[in-house]
């Protein structure tokens, strides 16, 4: 029954059999007690599950070239640790306000898969895998193949999300901007990731994520074929062009925070103007 | 849900409550403990109001469910009255007129003392991000700031 479930299991797998006797995961909270409320008012509250106490879900950990992120890691906590990818500290430092992201944990920012969600970008743009806790599996997912639809996710309903995984020694440079109405408490309109690499002035390699402006996070695949290899200055010459093609590529829609023909706009323009940026000369 | 007991510091003090693990932790701090100086803006994580220190850091308490708090520490507005720091902040959001109807002060109070304890002596644009998430229906912020800037003036070695 599920009364006699841990409140606070210790381990992933105790959680995980909570989740599939139909207790509710909490880690921040701040998605699901705004949610809660609304469900309070029509009396239907399945129990919650508290996370917190399940050591493996915590911390930053340096893997052989990778960083493990356990998916409890709050906002604050990625924002100044100083192994945080600087594409995903950027991203996550833009979430809600101050107080919010000593809360709001980016296991939580992922499992809501809302269009919306800061931290998706910057994961899709790194390559970003996630590795899932069941009562008893252990599997790995790249980030793109775990979110579904808007608010959908592939987790089974016994399998937690534990960590993400993240390459640390890709990309070199980065570009993340977010277009929302005000810079604390609002969602994003549009928003663009990009990770890339770069030596003796050659793009290597280019990943671009567009954040708000279809139902998942949009990776634009043969934009990022037309600039692999190519010189700074032939791309910049080219930003336009590249900026139009992106423009054609994703699908936005009109909601209550902006329409598509803005958000079309608005998102050809970031990538000129990350074009801009990466191709800049360093000092 | 069942009733659980919750146990954890509130204040200086070491506290239980037999509650649903999904109660508020606003409403429980407000109603069960009749700790009315946190107050409720919005209730859903927009204007600070409701902000509280967990564990010292500023977490507004009406996105948190009382289950999450087991064994952790909270601090409200009731708690920070008792140092020497609220003193001065309390002096200074006087001098400054950073206080019209007062509802947003608690929260305002709470994002201040944490930041000076973290910054020595934070500058406007600090000042302006710390107290991004709080919002003021009446004073337009610039008596807040200036408040904010004249307590740390005044801190001296008070924490
Ligand atoms: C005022 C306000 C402003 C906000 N601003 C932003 C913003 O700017 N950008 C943004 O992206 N979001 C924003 N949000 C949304 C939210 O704060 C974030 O999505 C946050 O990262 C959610 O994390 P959490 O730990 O609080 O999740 P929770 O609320 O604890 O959980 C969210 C969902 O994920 C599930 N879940 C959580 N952890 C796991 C896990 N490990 N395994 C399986 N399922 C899990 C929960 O069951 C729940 O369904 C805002 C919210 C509020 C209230
Ligand atoms: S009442 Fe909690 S933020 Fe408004
Ligand atoms: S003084 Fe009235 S809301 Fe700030």
């Amino acid at each position: 029954m599920v009364s006699q479930l841990p409140l606070h299991p210790c381990t992933g797998r105790e959680a995980a059999a909570a989740k599939a006797a139909g207790a509710v995961p909490y880690a921040g909270g701040t998605d699901l007690m705004v949610r809660r409320a609304a469900a309070r008012r029509t009396g239907q509250e399945p129990p919650l599950v508290f996370l917190d106490r399940v050591a493996t879900f915590r911390g930053i950990t340096a893997l052989d070239g990778a960083l493990r992120i356990g998916s409890l890691t709050t906002m604050a906590e990625l924002c100044s640790h100083p192994a945080t990818p600087g594409l995903l500290g950027a991203a996550c430092a833009t979430v809600g306000s101050p107080a919010l992201r000593n809360a709001a944990t980016i296991g939580g920012n992922i499992c809501t898969a809302s269009p919306a969600g800061d931290s998706l970008p910057a994961l899709y743009a790194l390559d970003a895998e996630v590795e899932l806790c069941g009562v008893d599996t252990n599997r790995r997912l790249p980030i793109d193949r775990l979110i579904i639809a808007p608010g959908q996710t592939a987790l089974k309903p016994d399998e937690l999300l534990a960590a993400i995984i993240v390459s640390t020694d890709t990309a070199d440079r980065f570009y993340y901007r977010k277009v929302s109405p005000r810079l604390a408490n609002a969602l994003a309109k549009v928003s663009l990731a990009v990770a890339a690499t770069v030596h003796d002035q050659v793009l290597l390699e280019m990943r671009i994520a567009f954040g708000a402006v279809g139902p998942t996070v949009i990776r634009c695949s043969e934009i990022e074929r037309q600039c692999r290899n190519r010189s700074l200055a032939d791309l910049a010459q080219s930003a336009r062009r590249l900026a139009d093609l992106a423009a054609e590529t994703i699908r936005p829609i009109d909601d209550l925070r902006s329409s598509a023909a803005y958000r079309r706009t608005v998102a050809g323009n970031l990538l000129e103007t990350c074009l801009h940026s990466l191709c800049a000369p360093t000092t | 849900m069942n009733s659980h007991l919750i146990s954890f510091q509130l204040n200086t003090m070491p506290v239980s409550v037999e509650t649903t693990p999904d109660a508020r932790l606003i409403d429980v701090l407000r109603e069960h403990f009749r700790l009315t100086g946190t107050k409720e803006g919005c209730g859903e994580g927009e204007c600070g109001a409701c902000m509280i220190l967990l564990d010292d850091r500023p977490t507004l308490s009406c996105l948190v469910a009382i289950g999450a708090i087991d064994g952790k520490r909270v601090i409200t507005i009731e708690g920070l009255r008792e140092t020497p720091g609220f003193a001065i902040l309390a002096q200074a959001f006087n001098d400054a007129g950073a206080v019209q109807c007062g509802y947003c002060t608690p929260g305002m109070i709470m994002i201040a003392y944490a930041l000076l304890r973290d910054q020595r002596d934070p500058d406007e644009s600090s000042i302006r991000r710390a107290m991004a998430g709080n919002l003021c229906r009446c004073t337009g912020y610039a008596m807040i700031v200036e408040a904010i800037r004249l307590a740390a003036t005044r801190r001296g070695q008070s924490w």
